[in-house]
């Protein structure tokens, strides 16, 4: 049987996690910054599928199965602090969010 | 003997992924961003088609692709105003913390031998139904209450969106 | 096949259980629209003290129980109730009980009461699981439970703008960290091929990829931090107690605060770093250390210059993070271990009360005066005695003064510190600890020897009083006798090492 190396699967989810942060660290508009967060928790769904179908157990589909409802749950309470934010702000843009700023 | 397409799929499918990852980062408009995560997720749950789980595909395909994707096209489409562009903040630095992370990640990952420590993955079981009954016998031995439990976090996200999202008719009334 | 529900577990789920009814039973019953229900909060404090009592018919002996409960084919238990879950269950309905007597006559909620208190009670079950739990997976979801419903809480307000900044600029870095902590998991999980806490150390001990381990940890510590307010990652904290509301901010610094530690309490020192005594765990404790001595530098000298109490109370909640890393560190050699369980959880408890009583007290002030600004606690010594008195004792306790609980806990984490060979940990803390004098002292100086500059009357409510007057009586009471503290928290260690 040919094999898929474990270390290519590895590479995936790294670079894919490297591209998310970049994400995350750099966008400005929320939306897109959420984007980044749904890559970064496909690339740790990713580790653990693999690592589950390479070793016996099932833990890591459960934990994958799991990732999938937090990320699920986490887009919707997002995209609703997002309109509310729309609503208050005009834009989810996040530098344009100065209310709060240390005053000393 | 078969030949085996494994190999190529998942360096197609995972080149995709990187690809469309990108793609959500590069993209001018909002809408090709949710468009590229979209194929992104796709790309994802082929990756796991080709990593011998057929379940964790399906679910990918409806809840992310399908759930997911729309939630985002709704916000895309709720939030859009004139002057949404790509802007980046600070992009040199967070590019170097990102580059740093990837690279001494995958080093230390190519460091390992982790043929030592894992199984070559095979394809013995590929399609086998029984290996579903067992991912779910266990899913229901082990983590009962743990899957009880997401109805918990279910609840405070209907909670939580409901009451951000409902409120605009109590203002407008 | 045998499934795993068992009514074993559902009696020691019987806090949560009763939680959840609570939380259906106080949205049910919020169908008065914009008006003030004083139903909501007595409902919300009956449930919080039926928990409690469910909660210790569940863990004493007066109905036999068995102590890991597992399923009997199988030799992984993904829960565990020990005496580490009591005190994190403790933890959590205390914070319950704090907040919904501090919120009853909060004049913030007059719409969204049954929404605050249903989110509360989720957010304090989301601590029940995760304190209950022996696997990553029910781990991450107790957290994400308590995230979530932090999330919608902040941006409940939504009159006020800075309410709907906070709440974003929370679960964008909530919602990052969250992932940081799912990546650094995934990577323990290739490496130990398990997700059960105590095999994850296990195998890892035995294991020689310390390096890919050291990262996965510091991904974990970066994800959990931000909660905790640790220093690189405490950025937005300051901005979001200042943005949120008073009720809310309450339970963001005594109850997701301690989730948080609770949280790393689990990962690091059930999980990976018992005292082994080899280089991962030196290094990852040198690496805390730093970490640790930077938090409580920034948290007491921001403390220092802040003009609001919102802002105040978040530095001080930032410097206690660092002291309490310090057990963190200790716990890695054996000297300093039993001093470091004594004083992470002391430190824990004692931060819940001391901190829920200044936030009372700031809610009472807030609402009279509607302002956050420290001037006006001048003179409140002379308007509001009984209040001002147990701020005074509030601050003395967190600044460290002898007889009251917040010396003990300080002296078991220096203890440790010295025991452990981390010198400099107790350097830095107790120079760190005479510098919180003068932040605390200043608003002491303020309250009474000051002259009044608002003409408001500062009214106290009974649910306040009496939230006050139990954070006053544990102040005393476990800072008198400590002793009886330690017993448990010596059983607490027990638990962890199992």
């Amino acid at each position: 049987m040919t094999t898929i190396d474990l270390p290519i699967i590895l590479f995936t989810s790294t670079a894919l996690f490297g591209i998310g942060l970049y994400g995350v660290l750099t966008q400005k508009s929320a939306i897109r910054i959420l984007i980044s967060v749904e890559i970064l928790l496909n690339s740790a769904n990713i580790n653990f599928v693999a690592f589950s179908t390479y070793s016996e157990g099932y833990d890591g589909w459960t934990m994958a199965l799991f990732v999938m409802a937090i990320a699920a749950a986490e887009a919707a309470i997002g995209i609703a602090i997002f309109l509310n934010v729309f609503r208050r702000f005009g834009s989810v843009n996040v530098p344009s969010l100065v209310g709060l700023r240390e005053e000393v | 003997m078969t030949l085996d397409y494994s190999l190529f799929f998942f360096l197609l499918f995972g080149c995709l992924a990187i690809i469309f990852a990108l793609g959500t980062i590069i993209a001018k408009k909002l809408m090709h961003a949710v468009l590229a995560l979209f194929l992104f997720l796709i790309s994802i749950a082929l990756l796991f088609l080709l990593l011998n789980n057929e379940y964790l595909f399906v679910i990918q395909l409806t809840l992310y692709c399908g759930g997911i994707s729309v939630l985002f096209l709704f916000a895309t489409v709720l939030t859009t105003n004139q002057h949404e562009t790509a802007d980046k903040t600070n992009s040199y630095w967070s590019g170097f913390i990102a580059f740093v992370f990837v690279l001494a990640l995958s080093l230390v990952v190519y460091s390992i031998d982790w043929a030592s420590d894992w199984a070559n993955y095979s394809l013995e079981k590929y399609g086998d139904p029984s290996l579903f009954r067992e991912f779910s016998e266990q899913l229901f031995r082990n983590y009962p209450y743990t899957v009880a439990f997401l109805g918990l976090l279910l609840l405070a996200t209907l909670i939580g969106s409901s009451k951000l999202a409902l409120k605009e008719e109590a203002e407008a009334a | 096949m045998t499934l795993g529900f068992d009514t074993l577990y559902l009696r020691m789920f019987s806090p949560i259980i009763i939680l959840f009814v609570g939380v259906v039973l106080t949205f049910v019953a919020d169908l008065r629209k914009n008006e003030r229900n004083p139903l909501l909060p007595a409902m919300s404090l009956a449930f919080f003290i039926s928990s409690f009592i469910a909660l210790f018919l569940s863990m004493t002996d007066i109905f036999p129980y068995s102590d890991t409960v597992g399923v009997p084919d199988s030799n992984l238990s993904t829960f565990h109730f020990g005496d580490f879950y009591l005190f994190g269950a403790i933890l959590a309905l205390s914070a319950g009980v704090l907040v919904t007597l501090g919120s009853w006559y909060s004049n913030w909620f007059d719409q969204d009461q049954g929404f605050f208190y249903a989110l509360i009670q989720l957010a304090v079950a989301g601590f029940i699981i995760l304190s209950a739990s022996e696997n990553f997976i029910p781990l991450i979801l107790g957290y994400e439970i308590l995230s979530i419903a932090t999330y919608a809480l902040i941006s409940l307000k939504k009159e006020r703008k800075s309410a709907a900044e906070a709440g974003i600029k929370y679960f964008l870095v909530g919602s990052l960290s969250t992932s940081m902590i799912l990546f650094g998991t995934s990577i323990f999980f290739g490496l130990t091929h398990s997700l059960q806490l105590s095999t994850v150390g296990q195998v890892f001990a035995e294991s020689d990829q310390q390096v890919l381990g050291f990262l996965a940890a510091s991904f974990i510590f970066a994800g959990v931090g931000f909660k905790a307010s640790i220093v690189p990652f405490h950025a937005v904290i300051p901005d979001v107690y200042d943005g949120a509301d008073y009720s809310i901010v309450n339970f963001l610094a005594i109850a997701s605060k301690n989730a948080a530690f609770f949280v790393l309490a689990k990962i690091f020192l059930r999980g990976i770093m018992p005292p082994f005594d080899d280089e991962f765990q030196n290094t990852l404790a040198i690496a805390i250390t730093i970490i640790a001595i930077i938090t409580m530098i920034i948290g007491n000298l921001g403390a220092l210059v802040q003009t609001t109490m919102k802002r105040f109370l978040a530095y001080s909640g930032i410097s206690h993070a660092g002291f309490m890393l310090i057990a963190i560190v200790a716990y890695v050699s054996d000297d300093g271990q039993v001093d470091a369980v004594n004083g992470l959880t002391l430190h824990m408890f004692a931060y819940l009360f001391m901190t829920g009583a200044a936030f009372l007290v700031a809610i009472l002030v807030s609402q009279s005066v509607k302002s956050d600004e420290l001037y006006h606690y001048k003179g409140l010594g002379k308007t509001n005695i009984f209040a001002s008195f147990v701020l005074a004792i509030s601050f003395l306790s967190l600044a460290g003064i002898p007889p009251l609980i917040g010396f003990w806990s300080k002296f078991y984490l220096f203890k440790a510190a010295i025991e452990s060979g981390y010198y400099i940990l107790a350097i830095v803390g107790i120079i760190m600890s005479a510098v919180s004098f003068f932040y605390y002292g200043r608003i002491i100086k303020y309250m009474f020897a000051d002259e009044s500059v608002t003409e408001t009357e500062i009214r106290s409510f009974f649910p306040t009083i009496f939230g006050l007057l139990i954070c006053l009586v544990i102040m005393f009471g476990f800072g008198l006798w400590s002793d009886s503290f330690i017993s448990f928290s010596e059983d607490i260690l027990a638990d962890l090492l199992s």
